[in-house]
């Protein structure tokens, strides 16, 4: 009796492995994914706004056959270099990330140096990025696209001298900075330019400083919530609506005050399915840098069931994927249509809209 | 532009105004750095958003609710916390360890209440208040009133009232005035009542003016304890007075420099202050 239950056991136990070997040799390759995000603190509309478009973006690819399995981990870095740091190299050496994704400003670059040092892909959605890692993707609009916007609107508004404020982070003042030169080449005199510190909630004398230069437009570049705040002391001294926003007002929900009727601000296009699909399953508006990030690792998936591993290899290499990804030239998805450069920068495109009856309205041609 | 800056410093400094009385009051009778009277500003402000953006309730209900919670819940703080902690000969270290905790407990409980975001308070309508030069909005103009109804209030209740009396004594000498009859737990009690009051009408004016976050508590905190410290926080006119001098002072460092040079100017002042007057600008006269 004992002889006959031992080999039973042993025939079961046997037949058990087989069958795990069945599975093991019929599972995909799994390509991870790991994604750092501000999920807390003032700007977390932005990490949660872009985990909600990744998460779509990988449902829509676990219901496609394809060759591999991706699978997508979050970490919180509240927008801190070091924890941004921190949840890469967790990544890259713990989980075995092939992509690794962050936002913008202060954090990508630490994420791109990272990944850039083990080959590993680098995806992010900064604006006017001047690091161009070899292992980079940033899906972001530039310098020279937002400016030509706002000066477009501003020439058509015949605006002969504008005043600039900002907040003092990276990306604000690289665009203020470079709107501060090319101005002045276009006819258009810069009579005020200032810097504040991020958190700021009290322009009152800033504004006056402005009020006394009598710039036709004020041209204002900063993160929610001081972009509302500074509208709406702007709006009580001086109950004029001559503002331009170079970004954050007309792309994010998060609105402390609401925005002056007739206010300009730049728009990142994002397409309508995406805008009407993202409502649909999360009742709320598209964030920034949400359509840009799912248009990026879109890119990359893409790419990865497009390119052919090398011999012995499972996966195809990320220096093959990314080539694959430069090779499309552009790309149109959830952004709109995009351009992408050999540099890894993809260039969404945008228009100016003004606020009116509570809706960012296109400003005709 | 001189009467621009001058309401500017009046506006800045009416708000650090309220909050550097409440925390020299509440340091007149409990002196260690409370950092909870933070987490009070913050509870005033998310209190009218509750009751008001959430439940629905008008403003002249919310508003002294959510007011008088504050002062409720500084009183708590005081009897549950602090008075048992300060009942074991706790040092001014061991209090301000537990406010720290304490306040990491508040800020993280408003972050799951109401979320990381700004938010901004309903139920009024924005009107502006005409200065002749210049027109304010109506709440701004409010703080300035109040900033100076509470210093009267505050001094009235200080210098002539035995209450006030009872204050003074327990800021003078704790012991001496525990062997002469005075119930210092009661006075300190009261105290953070009071404190919490102020504090609760501070975080509901500032969350009018400038909506509302997590964190604002500590921030505004910060330049009350500041402006407390550059005007004395052994007097009620120093804190006062405090206030418009590092509101005066980050002003002109705008106007002279840039915006981003505002939290370095008063942190300078401070630094200076600390190292050369730490009695700050006013000094409590000795008998």
């Amino acid at each position: 009796m004992k002889k006959l239950i031992l080999s039973l056991c042993v025939v079961l136990a046997f037949g058990a492995c087989k069958e795990e070997n069945k599975q093991q040799a019929q599972e995909k390759p799994v390509i991870k994914i790991g994604a750092t995000l501000p999920l807390t603190g003032n700007l977390s509309y932005i990490g949660i706004g872009s985990k909600n478009a990744l998460d779509m973006l990988m449902e829509k690819w676990a219901n496609t056959d394809t060759k591999y399995k991706y699978e997508i981990v979050y970490e919180n870095d509240m927008l801190k270099p070091q924890q941004a740091a921190i949840n890469t190299h967790k990544f890259i050496d713990v989980d075995k990330s092939k992509i690794v994704v962050s936002v913008f400003g202060v954090v990508d670059r630490p994420v791109d140096d990272i990944a850039n040092q083990k080959k590993v892909i680098s995806l992010s959605c900064s604006h006017g990025k001047d690091t161009f890692p070899e292992y980079g993707l940033n899906v972001g609009s530039q310098n020279e696209e937002v400016y030509n916007a706002a000066l477009k609107e501003l020439k058509k508004r015949n605006a002969k001298t504008v005043a600039l404020l900002g907040s003092n982070g990276a990306v604000c003042d690289a665009l203020l900075g470079y709107a501060a030169e090319q101005f002045p080449k276009e006819g258009i005199e810069v009579v005020f330019d200032e810097r504040y510190n991020i958190g700021l909630t009290d322009y009152r004398l800033s504004i006056q400083k402005m009020e006394q230069k009598s710039p036709d437009y004020y041209v204002i570049f900063g993160v929610e919530p001081m972009n509302s705040v500074f509208t709406k002391q702007y709006y009580e001294i001086t109950g004029k609506n001559n503002l331009l926003s170079l970004g954050s007002f007309a792309n994010i929900s998060l609105k402390v005050f609401p925005p002056i009727e007739g206010v300009l601000s730049v728009y990142m296009l994002r397409s309508p399915e995406f805008e009407k699909e993202y409502f649909e399953k999360y009742h709320e508006r598209v964030e920034t840098c949400s359509s840009h990030l799912y248009d990026g690792l879109d890119m990359i998936i893409k790419a990865y069931e497009n390119t052919a591993p090398k011999a012995g290899e499972k996966v195809p290499s990320n220096a093959d994927v990314l080539q694959k990804v430069k090779s499309l030239k552009v790309w149109n998805g959830a952004s709109g249509l995009m351009k992408i450069e050999q540099n890894g920068i993809v260039r969404p495109s945008v228009d100016m809209r003004f606020y009116h009856d509570g809706q960012w309205v296109k400003v005709e041609e | 532009m001189l009467f621009v800056l001058l309401i500017n410093v009046l506006i800045v400094g009416a708000g650090y105004g309220l909050i550097a009385m409440a925390f020299a009051l509440m340091c007149s009778v409990s002196p260690f750095f409370n950092l909870t009277l933070g987490s009070i500003i913050a509870f005033g402000a998310y209190g009218v958003y509750a009751l008001t953006n959430l439940a629905g309730l008008p403003v002249e209900v919310s508003i002294p609710t959510s007011i008088v919670l504050c002062a409720v819940i500084s009183a708590l703080l005081e009897r549950f916390v602090y008075t048992p902690f300060r009942l074991k000969g706790a040092s001014s270290m061991v209090l301000l360890v537990a406010s720290l905790g304490l306040y990491t407990i508040f800020e993280s409980l408003i972050h799951l209440a109401f979320g990381p975001q700004y938010q901004i308070l309903g139920g009024v309508t924005a009107q502006n208040v005409d200065l002749g030069v210049t027109s304010i909005p109506k709440v701004q103009f409010i703080t300035i009133v109040a900033d100076f109804v509470v210093f009267g209030l505050v001094n009235v209740v200080l210098f002539h009232t035995f209450f006030g009396k009872t204050v003074r004594a327990v800021n003078d000498s704790a012991k001496l005035s525990n062997i002469t009859g005075l119930n210092n737990n009661k006075i300190i009690l009261i105290v953070s009542l009071l404190a919490g009051f102020v504090l609760g009408l501070s975080g509901v004016l500032t969350g009018y003016d400038t909506g509302l976050e997590p964190t604002m508590g500590f921030n505004l905190l910060f330049k009350g304890i500041i402006s407390a410290i550059i005007g004395g926080a052994g007097t009620m006119a120093g804190p006062f007075l405090g206030a418009f001098f590092l509101a005066a002072a980050e002003n002109i460092g705008v106007m002279m420099l840039a915006s981003e040079w505002r939290d370095l100017v008063a942190f300078v002042i401070f630094i200076l202050f600390l190292m050369f007057r730490p009695q700050g600008i006013f000094v409590k006269k000795e008998k």
